[in-house]
């Protein structure tokens, strides 16, 4: 990891911003030719699955454990522009626990609003089962837009904004449990589509209350999905990066999951975290302790 | 799982007292048989792991991941008299998430008259930085099965401070060596369980008796955390019941860690087949 990703540390202003909303907006996150490298490996992932019949023609779909596909994938894991906001929301005990790619294509507009995700907030039985108020954070994920959708109407990701924060968000009963029946008229007053153009970021907390929306553009919609969680949480999806770790760096490897020991991700010493070994030399340790009473 | 064991589901003064104090004690959880052999298999997975360590006689030994080295210490895992009490605080989404044993031997004559603080802390770690709140969410609890008498204040005795795990700071006297105000020595007898919470603030007590204190913690918590240590646990599960693999962490996937589908919780079915629909709720 290069230093010159320090020019990109959380500011006071986007950390007041996130914590009072929920989320952050990074635009220009990726350049150009970076859209264009990752929409050609997302591409690349969808085709195959379209031949295998995994995927269906003009349907959602989304898949996990592409980080053997493509490079860029993995260069993602630390982007310059993004990791030093991350850590600088959640600290140094993190790493990937879930990531996806998905795709949604343009759908007739029926004019019932189809194409709807339920309202939810990530990590399910989390959500029930951490019992104070608000809830942790316990993580976050970046969503990386590889597709412009600076318009509403582009299959946008909604957000009710500041909801990470309050017990009860007043849905619309409209809003169907299963996402097959979602529709557009249980849309939450307060709701509002994210509107991006390719190359942004999105960075939002476990516990905004989100939705996918429906996409009657002509584009298809891209969407690379990266969770960062603290190291003890498990990961959500299968994660299957063990073979990767001997070609990665010792943050890289952190961030996919290595681990010395069990225990080290409760209790971890430097070995445990390069990640933090890396601040510890680049801000001082004066600071990177200080990152633990940020709360 | 046995349907008697649920003669033993946790008691509104029980509940009451867990989230009141953050811990209670049943007495008589194991019969004396069952202590004398768990001290048999105890003592041999500490003497060789003493011997690996290189540890004196005096020192005391934090034996993590035990689970999976004598087939007795899996009975415990679902143990009848103790279980249901574990899901009545927790819920059906719990697995195993780290076992240690503690044995503790007398303390060294010098050490017998020092004045100094017990270690106190609370469990998990990070956790108890990375999880905003105050208090924070309790995640997890342990049961410790005490196979030595510890009625005598001298042996080493488990010690809290009842109500603390509701305060994410616990205030220590100036003088460096004080235990906190409110520090509570447990004595209980061979045989019994001290049930909890994650985050009440504890510590072993000072051995000063010639009696070589042994305790065995099983720690439950949410499916979605990882464990804490290796859990040693994969030829265990071909005999085990639905239920058991549950509990040793298994899954049908990442997925179903946070989102689980039936087959990822048996636990749920027999609750809900035996105590109805309202006690897997939510």
């Amino acid at each position: 990891m290069k230093r010159d990703c320090l020019a990109h540390v959380l500011s006071d202003a986007e950390r007041k911003l996130f914590e009072e909303q929920g989320f952050l907006v990074v635009e220009n996150a990726l350049s150009a030719p970076m859209v264009e490298k990752l929409v050609a490996a997302v591409d690349g992932l969808h085709l195959e699955a379209l031949e295998e019949g995994a995927a269906t023609p003009g349907k959602l779909w989304s898949t996990t454990s592409f980080f053997d596909r493509d490079q860029t994938f993995l260069d993602l894991l630390d982007w310059p522009l993004i990791l030093p906001k991350v850590w600088g929301i959640l600290g140094w005990n993190i790493f990937l626990y879930h990531a996806h790619v998905t795709i949604k294509p343009p759908e007739a507009n029926t004019g019932s609003g189809a194409g709807w995700l339920e309202w939810h907030q990530d990590s399910g039985r989390v959500n029930v089962e951490l019992r104070t108020f608000p809830a942790p954070r316990l993580s976050l994920k970046v969503g990386y837009f590889l597709t412009d959708v600076s318009e509403s109407g582009r299959g946008n990701f909604y957000v009710i904004p500041g909801s990470h924060r309050v017990d009860e968000v007043p849905l619309s009963a409209e809003v169907g449990r299963d996402p097959e029946e979602a529709t557009a008229r249980g849309l939450p007053e307060a709701a509002v589509p994210v509107c991006v153009d390719a190359g942004a970021a999105v960075i939002f907390d476990r516990r905004l209350w989100h939705s996918r929306s429906a996409n009657h553009s002509t584009l298809t919609r891209k969407v690379l999905f990266y969770g960062y969680g603290y190291r003890w949480i498990r990961p959500k999806d299968d994660m299957v990066v063990e073979h990767l770790y001997e070609h990665l760096s010792p943050i890289r490897r952190q961030l996919l999951g290595d681990a010395v020991k069990n225990n080290g991700r409760y209790a971890p010493t430097d070995e445990d975290v390069p990640l933090k070994v890396w601040l510890d030399e680049h801000l001082g340790t004066a600071a990177v302790a200080a990152m633990d009473r940020m709360d | 799982m046995d349907a008697s064991c649920l003669d033993y589901c946790l008691s509104e003064k029980e509940r009451l007292d867990f989230e009141e104090n953050g811990f209670f004690a049943v007495d008589e959880a194991l019969p004396l048989q069952l202590v004398e052999q768990l001290t048999g298999a105890v003592d041999r997975a500490d003497a060789q792991s003493r011997r690996e360590k290189g540890l004196g006689r005096h020192d005391s030994n934090l034996l993590l991941d035990f689970i999976g080295k004598d087939d007795l210490f899996l009975e415990l895992l679902d143990w009848p008299k103790v279980f249901p009490k574990v899901w009545g605080i927790l819920g059906w989404h719990i697995q195993l998430y780290h076992s240690h044993i503690v044995t503790l031997p007398p303390a060294a004559p010098h050490a017998r008259n020092l004045k100094r603080r017990l270690g106190w802390h609370q469990d998990t770690g990070r956790l108890n930085i990375e999880l905003e709140g105050n208090p924070r969410p309790r995640v997890s609890l342990k049961v410790a099965y005490f196979l030595t008498d510890t009625t005598a204040l001298d042996r080493g005795n488990f010690t809290v401070v009842p109500g603390s795990h509701l305060r994410n700071e616990l205030e220590m006297p100036a003088d460096g060596t004080a235990d906190p105000a409110g520090a509570t020595p447990i004595c209980v007898k061979p045989g019994s369980a001290v049930f909890f919470d994650r985050r009440l603030w504890h510590s072993a007590g000072i051995n000063l008796s010639d009696v070589t204190r042994k305790v065995l913690f099983y720690g439950y918590s949410y499916r979605w955390l990882k464990p804490r240590d290796n859990m040693t646990v994969s030829h265990y599960m071909d005999r085990c019941d639905p239920i058991r693999r549950q509990l040793l962490g298994a899954s049908s996937g990442g997925m179903g860690f946070t989102s689980p589908a039936a087959e990822d919780v048996p636990l749920r079915e027999w609750i809900r087949q035996h105590l109805g629909e309202e006690a897997v709720m939510p």
